[in-house]
C-alpha cells in the first residue's frame, strides 16, 4: 500500500476531528541574572492544539498534538536574540490492529524503562499481544533546543512488558544512545509497578550501564494507604551521578559514582480539607553524610482556596540550607482568584557573600469570559543574586474545546 | 532569519486557528423536565429516537424545536419563550458537547428491552446538572465491562480521560510528594499515567524545548510542588550537590554552560574568577579536585569544551595534574580501551 493511501484516510479523519486547546500570551519582565541593572523584558505567545478522531475500522483513536511558542524580547535580550521560539511537541498517533498496536511518529515525549522521559523527533510502537503482554520500540534524534541538533545524535531501543490492570505492570527495556556519533549510553533496565493488595503499591527500577558494567540507578519504593487518612511511604535509591552525563562526554571519568538515599514520607489528613505530611531522607554522598527533611500543612476549601505552609532543610557535606514557605490560594468571587507566596531561606554557607533569600509573589486572576483568564502577578525580594529582585507577569489565555463544567481537569 | 519569521508565522496562524476554532456558550438554556414527562408517560425515545439506531455518541440525540412544539405549540404562539429558555435574549438550541464515551446505544437497548432506566438512574431537571447515570457502577453491572476496568482498557469507553477533575487517591495516590516519587511509578505504568494527562502536560517540565519555567507560566498556583520555585536560582548549586543526577536527567551540561556564560561566570567570558582561594592546592578544603569528585556537573557547566577543556592540558597522561580518574576506575578500564574511545584519546595519545 502506498503512503498516499493512509495519508488520504487519515485527512478525513481528521476532517470529523474533535479539537481542544488553549492559546496562552505571556509578558515576563525579570532581572538579569548576575546583573540586577538590567530586565529582560520579552512577549510570549504560545498555542497548544489537541485534535483528536475516533477513526475508521483499520486505523482508530486518531490524535494529532502539536505544542509551539514564540518570543519577542523588547530591548536587550538575555540570550542576544531578539527573537526566539521551538515546538515542544509535534506528532501524529494512532491505533491499528483493532487498537492492539498504538503508532506515534513526530516530537514527542518517549517514556518508559531505560529510556527515562527523553523528548525525540522518531516514531514510537506501543503494542499489547495477548494476556497483557506487550512490547514497545522507540527510535529517533533527542531533541535539543532551538533546533540545534547535531549529527550523529540518534536514540533507539525497546521494552518488553506484562501488564496487569491498571496499577501493575513489569517490564525489561534496553536504550542505546549517540551522541555527536560516540556512544552517549546502552542501558538496560528493569522497572515495575505491583500492587498485591489495592492500599498497596510497589513500584522500582534498576537501570544497569551495559557500557560500565555497573548500575546507574535503582529505586525501590512502597506505598501503603493504611486508611482514608493516612499515607506511608518508605523509599531507597541508589545513583551513580557519572552516569547520567553523556559517555561522550570528557565529564564523565570525573564524576563521583555513588549516592545513595533513604527514607519514607507519611501523610496524614487530619480532617478532609486539611492534610499534614513529613518526610525524612538519609543522603549518602561523596565526601560525606546528609539529610533532606521538611514537613507540609495544607488547607483546602470548598471554594477551590487553599492555604498553606512548609518548612524543609536540607544538610550535605559542603552546605545546606532551611526553607520556610507561606502560601495561599483565595477566591474572591467565581472568576476572582488572587494568591500569596512567601518563600524564605537561610544558607549554611556563604553564596555570592549571601546567607539568605527572601521573594514574594503577589497574583491576581480574573475569568473574564467562559474561555478566557486574564493574570498579573509581581514577585519583589531579595536574594543570592539580586540585592532587590524584581518580577513581573502578565498572562492572557484562551482555553477552547474543554468541556462546559470541567475547567481544565488535569490540563 | 527565514526560520526565525517562518515559525513567528506559524505560531501567529496557530494561535489564530485556535481563536477561530474556539466556540463560547452562550447563556441559555433550556428547561425541560424530564420528571414531569415521565409522569405524562412520554416515552424516551419518543424525544430522543435517533437514540435508537446510534452506534456512537457522535448523532444529535437531543430533540429539536419542531418535537417540543407538537405538544407546546400555543406556548410559542402565546410568546412565552421563558416557558422553554432560560435566556430569552439569547435563545439557543442545545448546545452541541463533544463526545467523552464510546458508547453503541443500538447495542445496548436490546439487552436492557428498551428499559433506559437501567443505565440513566436519574435523569436531569432545569438548573439541576447531576450526573444521568451512575458513573462506572452502571457499566460495570455488566461483566464484560468490569472485565475491562480490570484491565484497565479504559480507551474501550472513554475518549480521553484528561478532562476529568478526579485525582486518584487509592490506585495511584498523588498524596504526599508525588513529584519526587511519580518518575519510579511513571516508568512502568505510563499508560495509566496517560490515561488523565497527555504529553504537553509532561512536557511542562520535561520538555527541553519549553517557553518558560513551569514556575513562571503558572505562578499563580503556589499550591503545586515545583521544583524551581521563586529563587531556586540561589540556591541551586546547594541542590545539585545534593543530588547531580537529578539535574540531569533533564539538563544537559550544555544547559548549564549555556546560562552561565550568558551571565559572565564562565571560563573566557569574565575577568572574574569564580573560584574560592585554595582552589589550586591540595588538602585546602577547596581544592578542585575533590570539588570536582563531588559534582562535577558544576565544572561541566563552564569547562566542557571536548578535548580542549582546560582540565586535559594539565590531566592527560605525562600532565602535571596526575590520574583524575576515581578509585576504582582502573579495574573496570584497560588501556587498550584508550585506544578506541574518543573521551580517552584526549589525553591518552
Amino acid at each position: 500500500m502506498s503512503v498516499r493511501k493512509p495519508l488520504v484516510l487519515a485527512l478525513l479523519a481528521a476532517a470529523s476531528a474533535r479539537a481542544g486547546g488553549d492559546s496562552t500570551t505571556l509578558f515576563d519582565s525579570r532581572p538579569f541574572v548576575r546583573d540586577g541593572g538590567h530586565q529582560d523584558n520579552s512577549i510570549y505567545e504560545a498555542f497548544s492544539l489537541n485534535a483528536r478522531a475516533e477513526g475508521n475500522d483499520w486505523l482508530q483513536d486518531i490524535r494529532v498534538v502539536a505544542r509551539g511558542w514564540g518570543r519577542l524580547t523588547l530591548g536587550t535580550s538575555f540570550d542576544e536574540h531578539t527573537t526566539a521560539g521551538d515546538v515542544d511537541s509535534l506528532f501524529f498517533e494512532g491505533r491499528v490492529l483493532q487498537r492492539h498496536l498504538l503508532l506515534r511518529a513526530g516530537r514527542q515525549l518517549m517514556t518508559g524503562g531505560a529510556m527515562r522521559a527523553t523528548q525525540v523527533d522518531g516514531i514510537t510502537a506501543d503494542g499489547v499481544i495477548a494476556y497483557g503482554v506487550g512490547v514497545q520500540g522507540w527510535a529517533g534524534v533527542p531533541v535539543q533546543p532551538r533546533f540545534a541538533q547535531a549529527g550523529g545524535d540518534f536514540i533507539t531501543g525497546g521494552r518488553a512488558f506484562w501488564r496487569q490492570g491498571f496499577d501493575s505492570e513489569v517490564g525489561v527495556s534496553y536504550v542505546y544512545a549517540l551522541r555527536k556519533g560516540y556512544l552517549a549510553r546502552s542501558d538496560l533496565g528493569v522497572d515495575g509497578s505491583w500492587t498485591p493488595v489495592r492500599p498497596v503499591t510497589v513500584s522500582g527500577v534498576l537501570q544497569w550501564s551495559l557500557e560500565e558494567g555497573r548500575l546507574a540507578e535503582g529505586r525501590l519504593q512502597a506505598l501503603w494507604q493504611v486508611d482514608k487518612k493516612l499515607q506511608l511511604v518508605g523509599d531507597v535509591s541508589r545513583t551513580a551521578p557519572d552516569l547520567f552525563i553523556d559517555r561522550s562526554s570528557i565529564f564523565a571519568v570525573f564524576s563521583e559514582e555513588l549516592r545513595n538515599e533513604a527514607g519514607a514520607e507519611v501523610v496524614y489528613r487530619l480532617l478532609q480539607p486539611l492534610s499534614l505530611e513529613a518526610d525524612f531522607h538519609w543522603l549518602r554522598v561523596e565526601g560525606g553524610h546528609g539529610y533532606r527533611t521538611g514537613a507540609r500543612a495544607t488547607y483546602r476549601t470548598p471554594s477551590g482556596g487553599s492555604y498553606g505552609a512548609e518548612l524543609r532543610l536540607l544538610d550535605e557535606p559542603d552546605n545546606g540550607y532551611t526553607l520556610a514557605r507561606v502560601f495561599g490560594i483565595r477566591k474572591l468571587r467565581h472568576d476572582i482568584t488572587i494568591t500569596l507566596d512567601l518563600d524564605a531561606y537561610w544558607l549554611q554557607q556563604q553564596i555570592n557573600a549571601t546567607k539568605h533569600s527572601f521573594v514574594g509573589t503577589v497574583t491576581g486572576g480574573w475569568a473574564f469570559l467562559p474561555n478566557w483568564e486574564a493574570m498579573i502577578a509581581t514577585s519583589l525580594g531579595t536574594t543570592p543574586y539580586f540585592e532587590r529582585r524584581t518580577e513581573v507577569i502578565a498572562r492572557l489565555v484562551y482555553r477552547f474545546g474543554i468541556p462546559a463544567g470541567l475547567p481544565g481537569g488535569f490540563r | 532569519m527565514r526560520r526565525t519569521l517562518l515559525l513567528a508565522g506559524a505560531v501567529l496562524a496557530c494561535a489564530t486557528a485556535a481563536t477561530i476554532l474556539g466556540t463560547a456558550p452562550t447563556g441559555d438554556e433550556i428547561l425541560f423536565p424530564h420528571e414531569r414527562h415521565k409522569k405524562a408517560e412520554v416515552d424516551c425515545l419518543v424525544c430522543h429516537e435517533p437514540v435508537y439506531d446510534a452506534k456512537t455518541l457522535e448523532g444529535e440525540f437531543l430533540p429539536k424545536e419542531s418535537k417540543c412544539l407538537e405538544c407546546h405549540k400555543q406556548k410559542k404562539v402565546d410568546g412565552q419563550c421563558n416557558f422553554c429558555h432560560l435566556d430569552v435574549q439569547h435563545a439557543a438550541t442545545w448546545p452541541k458537547r463533544a463526545p467523552r464515551l464510546k458508547m453503541d446505544h443500538s447495542a445496548h437497548i436490546e439487552r436492557v428491552k428498551e428499559d433506559c432506566s437501567v443505565c440513566h438512574s436519574r435523569l436531569s431537571e432545569p438548573r439541576q446538572y447531576a450526573p444521568i447515570t451512575d458513573g462506572h457502577a452502571a457499566c460495570m453491572k455488566c461483566h464484560e465491562h468490569a472485565q475491562q476496568y480490570a484491565d484497565a482498557r479504559c480507551d474501550t469507553c472513554h475518549v480521553d480521560l484528561s478532562s476529568y477533575p478526579l485525582m486518584p487517591v487509592s490506585e495511584v495516590s498523588h498524596q504526599g510528594d508525588f513529584l519526587r516519587r511519580h518518575a519510579s511509578v511513571a516508568r512502568s505504568s505510563q499508560q495509566s499515567c496517560a490515561s488523565c494527562h497527555d504529553q504537553n502536560f509532561c512536557l511542562d517540565c520535561h520538555a527541553k524545548t519549553t517557553m518558560v519555567p513551569i514556575e513562571t507560566k503558572l505562578v499563580d498556583r503556589p499550591d503545586r510542588r515545583f521544583i524551581h520555585r521563586q529563587d531556586f536560582l540561589g540556591r541551586h548549586s546547594v541542590d545539585a550537590r545534593g543530588d547531580p543526577a537529578s539535574c540531569q536527567r533533564c539538563h544537559s551540561t550544555s544547559f548549564c554552560e549555556t546560562c552561565h556564560e550568558r551571565s559572565h561566570v564562565s571560563a573566557g567570558t569574565s575577568s572574574l574568577n569564580p573560584h574560592p582561594p585554595g582552589w589550586g592546592l591540595p588538602g585546602s578544603g577547596a581544592f578542585h579536585g575533590d570539588a570536582a569528585r563531588r559534582n562535577i556537573q558544576s565544572c561541566a557547566s563552564c569547562h566542557d569544551q571536548g578535548d580542549a577543556s582546560n582540565c586535559v592540558s594539565c590531566h592527560r597522561v605525562g600532565g602535571i595534574g596526575g590520574d583524575p580518574h576515581p578509585a576504582g576506575f582502573r579495574s573496570r578500564h584497560n588501556l587498550s580501551e584508550a585506544q578506541s574511545d574518543g573521551r580517552c584519546a584526549a589525553c591518552h595519545r
